[in-house]
Formats: C-alpha cells, sequence, structure tokens
C-alpha cells in the first residue's frame, strides 16, 4: 500500500467553507489508513482540539495546522514541526487576529516571513503557472525557508489538470521548492457535496442555483485512498511520498500543550502552597471566630493536603485575588461549582456555604485519577461585573487572559431557515418548515411527512432541505465569547492559544470553547453574573441604612424557622429560584425545613430529574409514602442522602461508574457527549453501554433506563449538588430579607429590574400583601431608585423610586433631585414651580404629569397637563419676564373615571396603588360567572370553575411536551392556568393576544397547590381597553406586561 | 382578488427594521389581527394567514385612477391635500394611507349634484359604483371641507357609506365627532385626549386663547375652517392629455401614399408632444377611420422609448399596404398608449450611432416577428455545458450581467442532445481513460491524442438521478477534434459514452 498523509483539509471550522466536522475528517483519514492527516483551516486553530481528541480515539496521527490567507500573497500552509514553532504560528494567528475586526484576520507575508522558523510551508499553486516567470511570493519563500518550503500539486479533475500539474512540476523546479500532493480536502466523503454547495451558497447569500462557478465543478474535494491519490498523479510519486516525508518532520501534538496556573499571588520567597495555607488559617480564625470546630479543622487538613498533593494552589489563590479585589470594590459575589464546596473556599471567603452546616464531599472536585482541573465558578452582580472582567484584563494583560469562545451551532431554526433561503424557498414556505411544529417533529421522528405539514412533497427543494438541514445541524457557525469562562496563563496565553477580538469592544477571546479546554487540562475560571446579588447587596446596604444591621451572606441568621414556614406556603415571589411557578408548586409538596432542603429543591426542579421521572419517587419516599429502598447495597453510597433517588448530575455520574461499570474517564466521556450530543451523535454507544452494564450487573431495566434519561437531560443545564448548595444559599438569604424586611427586599428588587421572574406590579402588589406601605412616584419625595420611607406606624414603607416611570430617564432624575435639594427641602408647590425650578425638558415634564407624580401638591394628570402644556421650554425666559402668571381664565376639565387612571398608571408606571382592573370590572366578571382567585382555595377537586384575569406569565417548558402554563392575577390574587396543548390549537389566538382572559375549566389541587385546567377561553382584552377609555393600538393603550415564555 | 375576500390577509410593511401588519382584511381583523401588530405575533395567532408586501406607490397610483374616473361627478377633484399631512410620521402604517387626507377624495360637488338628482342620489351613485369595482367606500358631502372629511371618517355610519349634512347642521354633526376628525396630527390628539379633551364638542366652550397657547393655531384654524368660520377651496388636480394626436381630411384619402404621408404628419405631431413631456413610445395605436363609420388599426411597440418619426413610420413601413380604404379615409389619429422617459438627445458628432442602429433593427425584427421571437444567447453561470447558454427575448432587460466565460474550454458546437456512441476499449485500472475507437454517426473515429478528464458533476438540485460526467477532449486519426464524455450513474449499468461537441 502506498503511504499517503492528507496535508490541506478545510474542515466546518472554516465557517461556510468546510463540509465536515474535524471528528469526522480525522476518523475517515484513520479508515483509509492515512499515515496521517493535518487540518488546515483557514486562518484558525478553532476545530484543532475535536480534531486532536478524535485522532487520539482512532489512533492516526494529527497535525495541527493552518491555512495563512494573507492581504498581499497567495496563500500557504502552515504546519508548525515542534512546540515552539506552534507558539509562533498562535502568535502570528492572533496577531492576524488582533489587528482585524471579529472574525476577520489581516497577515502579511512578511509577518509569516517573521515566524517561519521551525514552520513547514506549503504554498497553494498558482492558477496558471508560468515556470518562466515564477511569482516572487514563492522566490521569498524558498529564498527564506530552504528545505522547510514545499508547492502544493493538485488534481481537482477539472480539465487541462495533467498540463497543469507538468508546469508547477517545472516551476517548482525552477524556484527550488519540492513539490508535495494535496487533494484541498473540503468534507470527508464526496456525499457531503451537496452540504457543501449550499454552505457556499449560504455564505455567498445567494441561492444554490445562482451560485454559478462560486461551486466546486464535482465531489472530488474528499479524502481520497492512497492509491487513488496515485492515480492522479501517475508521473509524479514523489510528490505523495514527500507527504509523508512532511508528516514525520511535524512532532508537534497538542498533548506537549502544558498549562501553568497563573503564579502572581505568593509573595517572593513563600511557597504557593504556603502562602495559601496562611491564608486559610487567616480566614478560618475570622470565620470561626469561637474557635474552629474540629470537623471542620480536619477537613481543612485533608483538602490542603489534596490541594499540596495536585499542586492546586496557585489556582485557589488567584481565585481568592479576583474575589477579594470584587469585595475591595464592595461588589458582592459567591462561588460556586465542584472545587467551590470545599471549607478552604469559605474560608478564603470565595463562598458563604458553611461546610459545617452541611455535608459535601470535597473529592468529588478532584478525582486525582481523572486529573480534571477544578472548577470554580464566581457569580458577580450582574450590575458591576465588567468591573471585575476589566480587572482582569489589566492585571494579567491581554497576552495571558482571555475569554474562552462559544462555539455558535446551527439548530433546528437556524439550519432550517438558513438553507431553506439557499434553495431558493419562497419565504412562507421558509416560515413554515423554521416553524416550531416542523422543527419539534422533524427532532422527533425519523420519517416526517412534509404533506402533513401543509408543504409541497413533490417539490424537491422542500425535501432536499429538510435533508440538508439535518445534515448542517451541529455545524459550527461562528465563535462568539462564553458568558464569562476566563482562561489565565502564567505565562503568554497566546502561545497556547490564537486570541482574537470579541464582538463587543474591550472583550477579547481565545479561539477555544469549554470542552476543549477541559480535554487539554486547560484551567477556566467563570466570572459570571448574577441579578439577585445585585438585589442582595442593595439590600444589604439599605438594611445597613435604615435597621443599622450589618450582614453579609455568611452571616444571615441561620435556619430560622420562620423562613421555612414561608417557604412551605409557596410565598416566594421574588425570591432567587424558587419563585417560578414551577418551584412554587413543589415547594408545598417538599415542604423545606432546613438548608439541605433547600439545595434539593433547587436541584429538583431541572430537566434532569424532571425527565428522568425522579421526581415523584423522592417525594413518595421523602413523605414516606413509599419505602426507601437502594437498587443495590453499591448504590447506597451514592444515594444515601436522597433516599436512594438520583438528583444530582454528580450521583448519575456516579452510577455510570459503579452500576454501570464505566470507568471515571468513560463517565467523563459520557458527561461531555451529553453537552454536545446534538453536535455529534456519540450518545448511543453510551446508553447502550450503560444500559448493558447496568443489566448485567443485576439492576432493573427501567431502573436504567431512567438514569439514562436523566443523564441525557442534565445536558447543559446538569446541577451538581455543589452548585445547588450556592443557589441554596442565595434562595435561603433572599427568603430571609424577604420574610423580614419585606419592604427593603422589594425596594432592592425593584431597584435591580430588570431580573427574576416577576415585574414590577407583581413584587409591589406582594409587599403589600405583606403589609408593606407603598407609596407612588412623586416629584416631592422620589429619587430614581425606590427608596424606604416610614410609614405611619413607624413600619419601613416602599417609595417607588422615578425609574419606574416608563420613558424616564436617570439623568433627568439626578437634575430633579438637584433641584429639589437646592430649594433647601422647600417642597415644589405647584406645577408652575416644579416646572421652573428642576428646568426638565417638556417631554420629561410630561412624563411626570401622566405618571401622576404630583399627588403630593393635589394635583391630578389633566390638570398638571394642561398647566405643562402651557409651558413652551423656548418661551421660557419671556414667560418668566412677562411676570409668572398671565392670569387664565380657570378651566374645568373633565375629570377622570377610576377605570381611567388605573389604566395610566398602568401605561406609565405598569402597575396600579390605587386599585386593580379587575375589581373594577369585578360585576362584569361575575355576569360572566368568573369567580375571584381567592375563592378557589375554597373549592373541591373536579369543581367546575371560571377565572379571569390579567395574564402575567405565559410559558411553554421544554419539558412540558407543549403544555403552556399561564398565571392570571386579579385583585385578590393569583390563579394558575394549564393550557393542553389541544385547547392552544383551538384557542391560539385567546392563548397568545389576551391582555385578560376568561377561563373556563376544571379545578384540580393538591394541597395547597390549585391549578384551573382550561376547557374553553375568551379574551376580555376589549373590556379592558374599555376601562381605559382609549383608541385600540393607539399611543394611549395602557401597559399590561406579562411575562412570556422565558 | 376575490380568492383572497374569503381568507385572513394581511398587508405587511417593514417598520424600524420589524415587519408589522399594514392592512387586515375582515376576516383577518375577526382572527384577531390588526394593522400595526408585528408579523411575528400574527402568524403565532393565526399561522395561515396569508400575505403580501404593501406597496404605497401601487395604493397611490390606484386612488389617482379613481380621481381621474371621479371626473364623471365633478370637474374640481383632487386627491388628499398635501398640506393636511404636515408634521406626520411617514412610518406610522395608518397614518400613511388612512391618516388626514391621505386615503381620501375630494370632489367639489357645487352645481353638479343636480345632474344626478340631487346630492343624495349622488352619493349614492358614486359610493354604489366604487363598491361595484371591489372597493369598500365612505362618503359625506357637508357646507365645509373640513365638516365632510371629519364625517366621512368619523361620522355615523349606516348601511349606506355615505352621509350628507345639510346647511346649518354642520355645528351639531361635528359635535360629538372626536378630535381626530379636525385633521389634527397624532400627537396633538394624543394631547388633548390626556387631558380629556376627546370630543370637537369638547373642545367648543373652551377658551380660545388658552387652546391655542397649548395646542398651536393649527387647532383653532381647523376647527375654523370645519364649522365653516374661514373659507378652504379644493385645489383641483389638473387632468392630464392623452398623447394623442388627430388629423381630418378635406376630402377622404384611399392612396396608399396618401396614407403614409398621413401616418408622417401625425408621428411629427405626437413626436413633438412627447419630447415636451420628455417621453418616448413604445406602444402606438394608428387609427383610421371610414367614412362609412368604420375604422381599421394598426399597432406596433419598441423595445426602448422612441421619439424619433423616421424611426417610428419604419415600424409601420410594410403594414400600411393591406389597408382597405373603402369609400375613403376622413379621420386619422395615432395614440401613444405606453410610454416611458426619455431624456432629450444628443446626436453624436461622429454621424450614426451604431447602438442606435442595431436598437432600430431590433424594433423593426420585433414588430416583424413578435417580441417572443427575437432572441439573444447569454452566458449562465452554470459548470454543465449545456446549460452555460441559453437564449432571452432580446426585449427583456437582462437583470444581472453576462456570467463570466467557464474556466476549462468549451467546443464550438454543443449537440443537444448529446449523442451516444459505440466505444471500443474502455477505461484500464483506477485512471480513467478515453477510449482507442468510437463509433459515431456510422463513421468510426480512431482516437490519436486525448486531454482529460473534465468531471462535472450533476446540479443534484435540479437533476434526479443523473451522473457524474468525466469529459475528454479528443483528436483523431483524421485531426478531428471531439468532446466526449463518460456517464457514470449510481445504477449499476456500465457508463456510456457520448459526444457533446465539435472543436473546430
Amino acid at each position: 500500500m502506498i503511504p499517503y498523509a492528507e496535508l490541506q483539509t478545510t474542515s466546518n471550522f472554516s465557517f461556510l467553507k468546510g463540509a465536515s466536522h474535524p471528528e469526522e475528517l480525522t476518523a475517515r483519514a484513520a479508515e483509509l489508513g492515512h499515515a496521517a492527516i493535518a487540518i488546515t483551516d483557514r486562518n484558525t486553530l478553532a476545530g484543532v482540539v475535536r480534531a486532536h481528541l478524535a485522532a487520539r480515539e482512532t489512533g492516526i496521527r494529527l497535525i495541527v495546522g493552518a491555512r495563512l490567507d494573507f492581504t498581499d500573497a497567495a496563500s500557504l500552509l502552515c504546519l508548525p514541526t515542534d512546540h515552539a514553532a506552534y507558539s509562533r504560528l498562535s502568535r502570528l494567528i492572533t496577531l492576524g487576529r488582533r489587528r482585524a475586526p471579529k472574525g476577520d484576520c489581516h497577515l502579511s507575508l512578511e509577518d509569516f516571513l517573521r515566524s517561519q522558523q521551525g514552520q513547514i510551508a506549503i504554498a497553494l499553486p498558482p492558477d496558471d503557472p508560468d515556470p518562466e516567470r515564477p511569482p516572487d511570493f514563492l522566490i521569498r519563500l524558498a529564498g527564506a525557508m530552504g528545505d522547510r518550503c514545499y508547492l502544493a500539486l493538485r488534481n481537482p479533475l477539472r480539465g487541462g489538470d495533467a498540463k497543469r500539474i507538468a508546469l508547477l512540476a517545472a516551476l517548482a523546479a525552477k524556484t527550488g521548492l519540492k513539490t508535495v500532493a494535496t487533494n484541498d480536502v473540503h468534507y470527508h466523503h464526496p456525499a457531503r457535496r451537496d452540504l457543501q454547495d449550499t454552505l457556499t451558497a449560504i455564505g455567498h447569500r445567494c441561492t444554490v442555483e445562482r451560485a454559478g462557478y462560486r461551486l466546486f465543478a464535482n465531489a472530488e474535494r474528499h479524502l481520497k485512498p492512497a492509491d487513488e491519490m496515485a492515480a492522479l498523479f501517475p508521473h509524479h510519486p514523489e510528490a505523495l511520498a514527500r507527504t509523508v516525508e512532511i508528516a514525520d518532520r511535524c512532532r508537534f501534538s497538542l498533548d506537549a500543550l502544558v498549562y501553568e496556573y497563573p503564579d502572581d499571588e505568593a509573595p517572593p520567597g513563600i511557597s504557593p502552597q504556603e502562602h495559601l495555607t496562611r491564608l486559610t488559617r487567616d480566614g478560618a480564625a475570622v470565620r470561626y471566630p469561637d474557635g474552629i470546630p474540629e470537623k471542620v479543622r480536619a477537613q481543612l487538613d485533608h483538602e490542603l493536603r489534596l490541594i499540596g498533593e495536585l499542586a492546586y494552589a496557585n489556582y485557589f489563590l488567584t481565585v481568592h485575588d479576583i474575589v477579594q479585589y470584587a469585595r475591595g470594590q464592595g461588589i458582592l459575589c459567591q462561588g460556586r461549582g465542584s472545587a467551590a464546596n470545599s471549607a478552604v473556599c469559605y474560608c478564603l471567603g470565595i463562598t458563604a456555604v458553611d461546610p459545617a452546616r452541611m455535608d459535601l464531599l470535597f473529592e468529588r472536585f478532584i478525582s486525582a485519577e481523572r486529573g480534571e482541573p477544578p472548577d470554580i465558578d464566581v457569580d458577580f452582580e450582574h450590575e458591576r461585573r465588567e468591573e471585575v472582567i476589566q480587572y482582569i484584563y489589566e492585571k494579567y494583560g491581554r497576552e495571558r487572559a482571555g475569554l474562552a469562545a462559544t462555539v455558535i451551532h446551527y439548530r433546528g431554526r437556524s439550519a432550517m431557515r438558513e438553507v431553506a433561503r439557499a434553495m431558493g424557498l419562497s419565504r412562507d414556505v421558509e416560515d413554515t418548515l423554521s416553524g416550531t411544529a416542523v422543527i419539534k417533529r422533524l427532532s422527533k421522528t425519523k420519517d416526517f411527512s412534509l404533506a402533513e405539514a401543509g408543504l409541497d412533497d413533490r417539490d424537491p427543494r422542500v425535501a432536499h432541505t429538510v435533508r440538508l438541514a439535518r445534515e448542517i445541524s451541529g455545524f459550527p457557525r461562528h465563535l462568539s465569547q462564553h458568558v464569562g469562562g476566563f482562561v489565565i496563563t502564567r505565562k503568554r496565553l497566546d502561545d497556547l492559544v490564537p486570541i482574537a477580538n470579541a464582538a463587543m469592544e474591550d472583550r477579547t477571546t481565545i479561539e477555544w470553547d469549554k470542552d476543549d479546554l477541559d480535554a487539554l487540562g486547560i484551567l477556566k475560571i467563570d466570572v459570571l453574573a448574577l441579578g439577585m446579588l445585585s438585589c442582595i447587596r442593595k439590600a444589604f446596604g439599605l438594611l445597613r441604612r435604615h435597621h443599622r444591621r450589618d450582614v453579609d451572606l455568611a452571616t444571615v441568621p441561620a435556619e430560622d424557622p420562620a423562613v421555612y414556614d414561608m417557604l412551605c406556603q409557596a410565598d416566594s415571589v421574588g425570591v432567587f429560584q424558587v419563585e417560578s411557578r414551577a418551584q412554587m408548586t413543589m415547594l408545598p409538596r417538599l415542604k423545606p425545613r432546613n438548608f439541605y432542603d433547600l439545595v434539593i429543591e433547587v436541584a429538583i426542579v431541572r430537566p434532569g430529574p424532571i425527565q428522568g421521572d425522579m421526581v415523584h419517587p423522592y417525594l413518595r419516599r421523602r413523605n414516606g409514602e413509599e419505602e426507601i429502598t437502594f437498587p443495590s447495597e453499591a448504590l447506597r453510597k451514592v444515594l444515601g442522602k436522597t433516599y436512594g433517588v438520583p438528583l444530582f448530575q454528580e450521583q448519575a455520574m456516579k452510577i455510570a461508574i459503579v452500576a454501570a461499570g464505566f470507568t471515571p474517564a468513560e463517565a467523563d466521556g459520557l458527561r461531555r457527549a451529553m453537552a454536545t450530543f446534538r453536535r455529534m451523535g456519540t450518545i448511543h454507544q453510551y446508553r447502550d453501554k450503560m444500559i448493558r452494564g447496568m443489566i448485567q450487573r443485576g439492576y432493573d431495566a427501567g431502573f436504567a433506563e431512567r438514569c439514562f434519561k436523566q443523564i441525557e437531560g442534565f445536558g447543559d443545564y446538569g446541577f451538581p449538588e455543589s452548585h445547588a448548595a450556592s443557589f441554596a444559599l442565595l434562595v435561603y438569604v433572599s427568603s430571609w430579607l424577604k420574610r423580614h424586611y419585606p419592604a427593603i427586599f422589594a425596594c432592592a428588587l425593584l431597584n435591580s429590574q430588570p431580573m427574576g421572574f416577576y415585574a414590577p406590579a407583581q413584587i409591589v402588589r406582594d409587599a403589600r400583601e405583606h403589609g408593606v406601605e407603598v407609596y407612588p412616584p412623586d416629584v416631592n419625595y422620589s429619587r430614581w431608585d425606590c427608596t424606604i420611607e416610614a410609614a405611619a406606624d413607624g413600619a419601613d414603607a416602599l417609595r417607588l423610586g422615578l425609574r419606574q416611570i416608563k420613558g424616564f430617564g436617570e439623568e433627568l432624575a439626578g437634575q430633579l433631585v438637584t433641584a429639589r435639594e437646592a430649594g433647601n427641602g422647600r417642597p415644589f408647590f405647584d406645577a408652575e414651580d416644579f416646572a421652573r425650578r428642576s428646568a426638565l425638558p417638556q417631554g420629561a415634564l410630561r412624563r411626570l404629569a401622566e405618571a401622576d407624580a404630583f399627588g403630593s401638591m393635589k394635583l391630578t394628570r389633566r390638570q398638571v397637563l394642561w398647566a405643562m402644556q402651557r409651558i413652551n421650554p423656548d418661551q421660557m425666559p419671556l414667560f418668566a419676564a412677562a411676570g409668572e402668571g398671565i392670569v387664565e381664565p380657570a378651566v374645568d376639565l373633565p375629570l377622570m373615571a377610576p377605570g381611567e387612571e388605573i389604566s395610566h398608571d398602568y401605561r406609565t408606571i405598569r402597575l396600579s396603588l390605587k386599585a386593580h382592573p379587575l375589581g373594577l370590572l369585578r360585576n362584569e366578571m361575575t355576569e360572566a360567572r368568573a369567580v375571584p382567585a381567592k375563592q378557589l382555595s375554597e373549592m373541591e377537586t373536579g369543581a367546575a370553575v371560571s377565572i379571569a384575569g390579567l395574564v402575567i406569565t405565559r410559558q411553554r417548558p421544554d419539558t412540558a411536551s407543549g403544555v403552556i402554563f399561564a398565571t392570571l392575577e386579579d385583585e385578590t390574587g393569583i390563579a394558575n392556568v394549564i393550557i393542553w396543548p389541544g385547547i392552544f390549537e383551538r384557542y391560539r389566538k385567546e392563548t397568545l393576544a389576551s391582555k385578560l382572559l376568561l377561563v373556563r375549566g376544571e379545578l384540580q389541587r393538591e394541597g395547597i397547590v390549585i391549578h384551573v385546567i382550561a376547557r374553553h377561553l375568551v379574551d376580555m382584552t376589549p373590556k379592558l381597553y374599555a376601562l381605559a377609555d382609549a383608541p385600540r393600538g393607539g399611543e394611549l393603550q395602557p401597559n399590561y406586561p406579562s411575562r412570556d415564555f422565558q | 382578488m376575490p380568492a383572497l375576500r374569503d381568507r385572513a390577509f394581511a398587508l405587511v410593511i417593514e417598520r424600524r427594521s420589524r415587519a408589522v401588519l399594514f392592512a387586515t382584511n375582515a376576516a383577518a381583523e375577526r382572527a384577531g389581527l390588526s394593522p400595526g401588530m408585528p408579523l411575528a405575533d400574527a402568524r403565532a395567532i393565526l399561522p395561515g394567514v396569508t400575505i403580501e408586501p404593501a406597496r404605497m406607490n401601487a395604493d397611490a397610483m390606484m386612488l389617482e385612477k379613481i380621481r381621474a374616473w371621479c371626473g364623471r361627478y365633478s370637474p374640481w377633484t383632487a386627491t388628499g391635500d398635501a398640506s393636511d399631512e404636515k408634521g406626520q410620521e411617514e412610518d406610522e402604517p395608518q397614518q400613511a394611507l388612512e391618516g388626514p387626507g391621505g386615503g381620501g377624495l375630494w370632489l367639489d360637488a357645487t352645481g353638479c349634484a343636480h345632474l344626478f338628482g340631487g346630492e343624495e342620489a349622488m352619493l349614492a351613485d358614486l359610493i354604489g359604483r366604487v363598491n361595484r369595482l371591489g372597493f369598500a367606500a365612505r362618503a359625506a358631502m357637508a357646507e365645509t371641507k373640513g365638516a365632510a372629511w371629519a364625517l366621512a371618517r368619523y361620522g355615523g355610519t349606516d348601511e349606506t357609506g355615505w352621509t350628507v349634512a345639510p346647511p346649518g347642521t354642520v355645528h351639531a354633526a361635528l359635535s360629538p365627532l372626536p378630535t381626530a376628525a379636525l385633521r389634527l396630527s397624532p400627537a396633538t390628539v394624543a394631547q388633548l385626549h390626556a387631558v380629556g379633551l376627546r370630543a370637537i364638542g369638547d373642545l367648543l366652550p373652551l377658551p380660545r386663547a388658552s387652546l391655542a397657547t397649548r395646542y398651536g393655531a393649527a387647532l383653532i384654524e381647523r376647527l375654523d375652517a370645519a364649522l365653516g368660520n374661514i373659507f378652504e377651496p379644493v385645489s383641483p388636480t389638473a387632468p392630464e392629455q392623452p398623447l394623442f394626436v388627430r388629423l381630418s381630411f378635406a376630402e377622404p384619402i384611399g392612396n396608399p401614399d396618401d396614407i403614409a404621408a398621413a401616418l408622417d404628419r401625425l408621428l411629427t405631431l405626437l413626436c413633438r408632444k412627447m419630447a415636451e413631456r420628455a417621453v418616448g413610445a413604445r406602444g402606438l395605436i394608428f387609427t383610421l377611420y371610414r367614412t362609412d363609420g368604420t375604422t381599421e388599426h394598426r399597432t406596433a411597440g419598441t423595445a426602448r422609448p422612441v421619439r424619433d418619426p423616421a424611426a417610428l413610420a419604419r415600424l409601420f413601413a410594410d403594414r400600411l399596404d393591406d389597408i382597405d380604404p373603402g369609400f375613403g379615409i376622413e379621420d386619422a389619429t395615432l395614440f401613444a398608449h405606453r410610454t416611458d422617459t426619455l431624456g432629450a438627445a444628443q446626436t453624436g458628432l461622429a454621424g450614426p450611432d451604431a447602438a442606435r442602429d442595431f436598437d432600430a433593427l431590433i424594433d423593426r425584427l420585433v414588430n416583424r416577428f413578435g417580441a417572443e421571437n427575437v432572441l439573444r444567447p447569454r452566458l449562465t453561470e452554470s459548470h454543465l455545458p449545456e446549460r452555460a447558454g441559453t437564449f432571452a427575448p432580446v426585449t427583456a432587460k437582462p437583470d444581472n450581467a453576462d456570467a463570466p466565460d467557464p474556466a476549462a474550454p468549451r467546443p464550438v458546437r454543443l449537440l443537444r442532445p448529446p449523442e451516444e456512441i459505440e466505444t471500443i476499449a474502455a477505461i484500464s485500472g483506477l485512471a480513467i481513460a478515453p477510449p482507442a475507437m468510437f463509433r459515431w454517426r456510422r463513421v468510426l473515429h480512431r482516437v490519436v491524442f486525448s486531454e482529460g478528464p473534465e468531471r462535472i458533476a450533476p446540479e443534484w438540485w435540479r437533476q434526479k438521478n443523473a451522473g457524474t460526467r468525466d469529459y475528454f477532449q479528443i483528436e483523431d486519426s483524421a485531426g478531428q477534434r471531439f468532446w466526449l464524455f463518460r456517464e457514470t450513474t449510481d445504477q449499476p449499468t456500465a457508463p456510456c459514452w457520448y459526444v457533446h461537441g465539435l472543436f473546430a
């Protein structure tokens, strides 16, 4: 057999050019028995880690390289021979990418020649070679690189090839280059030609039909067996032999990359381990002023020893530094992730979950045998995370720190849309094809009937579209930035991986995503944003100011029964995580009584346990309705804490190891396959292996199936126990604030919007239900933020801020407050006084007037507007000179009806403190037989019931197979409605477009959880508009916000 | 489009880079769609809704046609008065057409109504006819322009679709109408609404000065105009004269030369008229009126607008001979029924323009053989040789420039379809080789030289089961050069060979 290695391959990481995954290319090359394969994407190394892993699996040698496209010369393939050359290539690409806008790379031949040491260059052939006039490009390359420079020969079968190859050989001889054969591979198999054509058309934003000569004429750009390659170059066997010669010269492998933690923290002369130990001891003394409990001391020793053995000290020190910085700036943060649930992290202040308070196993994070790097994610206040990010860039420099990439893939809808466009389908066919219904069915069934979806199945373009969209699904589309995963290195990061500009200003990202980093053992620190932290920090601030009470995440009084009482009643509006509709129905069933119950509460309402059908068994066992059994003794250890039901991600992984006989590395592979299974479809091997393994070991097939389903559900959204623990702390802290300081909690929530599940209207309503007095925005009292005032009885009252007024800006609010304070506390006494002193623009005055913010002056909206309308800003001086009051005849404006008042409140501040619209419509609702929401609790399961309310949320969770959950609100409370898919199809318009919805159906209750199962829906929205007395569709329409399908 | 009447149908425009509904039909409104709604929402509510892009120009042109047609009722007609539309946001879908004056027509019915049997009869007739044309319409007649506008749009609706406000009733008729009926900007209407002033009647008792300082003098003007306190005339649109010329003869003519001379005379007159309007003829109708009242037509069309009498005369040149003059022709007319803009022409210094001569030739050919029968070859981008060249009607506007030449050489003559040949000695080993000998059209050719293969794959998006072709240029012992190809399909049958072209 003739030895051959393909050295020119374009994978789909050359976006819209290559039509195969790097994994497919390497696997196919291995199958063909090639000596090696080079992946040479265009000015990028983005696909090489995947290729590397696949090559390791199939045993073929991978040559890492890139095709360099220059701004001033023909292209060449650059193949580094050793580690140093690889670093030079990586830096070269960084240089080109940092110069160019995102997605581009500007390199000149000169740049390359400065980095050519240790590289092998294969010049790509000119279209019309002329040995008499060799291009300057080749002469320069040959001069600089000598025997490391080659000229590629290609036989694309496009006519005149023999002649062209002969000319190229002559050209090579003339310039002193050696020839080498390549096939300019764009896909691993000829069957991908259709897809490659389609990608080309997408890239040129035209249809395949019109792409013309931009398409390749034939399907030859695939990996070919060596003998076929030999047949293409009958007169140049040496060009084939040189592929192997080059492969032998390129000795670099990604395995040689060694990641080193940054070592900036430990002072000179002190080892990082010593420094970490010292910081931990200092921290422990602060955390445990009454002396460190014995259990914790032992745990610390144990952890520090493990950290020492695995040399992770620098990692912990780096995280500590970032957290320290945030703390210094007053930015609230909290760590989570497997390594975060350690006593060391608690003492370092990275986390606030006291290890004495719960019993988490530290080992879980570092299984020494896997050599997996530790994982700590740190959440920061969402409004201030950018400061932390810029601190990291500042401290380590752009060449040592970069954000990880996220590969954006073609998915159902985007795949369908772009393929449909390339196939030249009309817009409405495209819409139908990319509609949810079709996409869903496509993903579920293999045999999909086009006619069923109302498509013309005789149009071959439709069939092509469906087929190609399936193939393109999972293809990378572009690189984006990871939400906050930083890679920081001791030496230069761009020696490791190219760094490029992100779309966002001031951000730079590397070319690899988190799976790539994991695979190479490169550490990443996740710097994430969390709205609830902003809210909690603001609440702590208010607590200090108004109650002189100083607490932080770790010192909020623990295990307060009043807090759990509240949660058991599902009284959780605004609380972190457990405020969602699904969580609210879970709380009364799970009845959390301690911190670990909250950890479970957080973890159980997730796709994993739901899809794995683990929720009900857990609840039954917890409530003592089912015997607690373990599938085996071995699993008792794994599942003991959760009554034998796997709920956390690591439990599922552990089952694969303990019960199905996976090695830890395989279990890790399984987890990774889950996260990316849409891309590769390797999941089935794991599935078979796991279920077979479990059955062989005597487990029930159904249990095995459920365990696997659960792992599948974890996918990207898995919740390990430690994550759940950190989140549970925020649940507890926010619940504690809500329980004891409802006004402050609501105030902080409103000041952190947008965040969470509920709109301000619901937050305010909930606060009032908890006895908080809420005052409207008022020009004489409000600031931009909502504030705490003292109510008549001395309790905290909530004053809404000017931020609640739609369309009013923060700067204007500042101007207003300054003007108010400049008057030495003299309140504004009428509209003209206000206008003159605040000097706000006309538009802002109107906004305030429309928002009814003059209540303290006893002025109505209309009176203020009438007055403001007279004040023309252009005429202000004249008007003032004329002696503030040309006395006008008094005018009696029509009074607003209560319905109008409320409608205007909703329009301007999205809520009303005066009344609920349903209160005004109650008579009409009663006529329609709708009962108030409060009465539902007095009714029996199965009762026929009608209920009407403002639609405040609509949700269609992926886990609920098309069921829609809607929440209605009336003047007495909230009602949960379930709309089954059949009913939804019949009442699409009512479900989706109603602001005020009447639901007739059947009551269903489970404990204190009550649902109305919809049978019949009526859109009552016109009643709302009648209340507003405003023209439909006009500017004056009230705004009843609802949060839909988040 | 009657088919659309029963289906939910909506017109869509782009507003702030978002597709929103511009107009909806009754079926769509019943389903819950309304103008201004984002298209995405509309689709969620009614996935089956039929949509079309709204075309403002077409709407405006249609309105203009209806205006011209209204000339039957009054000599003074106009479309929406431009002065009414000041300060409007153009992207408000509702306002673009239905806004103040936008979608409406003005007729000054003074002294006209009695011709139709009175004001009411006139409106009934008008609305009836417009309805029969397929449009929904409303009309109102009143003493003032403003009142008519308000009543037509906001007045009480009854079955008839029209109202007449008898003299002296304007005040009462307008009072209950919303302030928008005063042709105010939406912003002003909103401001008035905000302080609770909703009906025109609400404004009447208020101090005029207070209103004017707040909402501008325009409000007071509109109010006065509607109530008849000030006079507001209709500015009519001058009717456009058709490009039509006529020649009457003192004595009936019949001699073909006389007819040709008459045509020349008419063409000269017509071209002068067209020059004034900077247009050229694309279609002409030449009509001859015989003394017995019968007529005879000759039509002609051109590829480009033309205004040269001689060139136009040539289009009719061979087609006047067969005219039967009967007892003589007393009148001749020439009507340019299709025209296009044509600027003033500059003649070249170097004498006759070759391109123009060519255009003239094409026009003559087209008039002789019909537009669809005169074709010109075009290159299109396709790797498949038989698809790389097509013919298109010469008059069709090329939508893009010709494609570039294919990279590989192509034969001078392409056989359509390729002709199958018998081959002797086929492929050996992996390498694809041309036959040593082949028989084509019963003659045996011995291959002495070959070049190839050039592999061309089928266009998978339009061809099913087509094979991949390997092309060879070959030369036979007689020095003749052929383009052969071998087609390989997925089928297990042996590949076939074809001759596809001949080189010079």
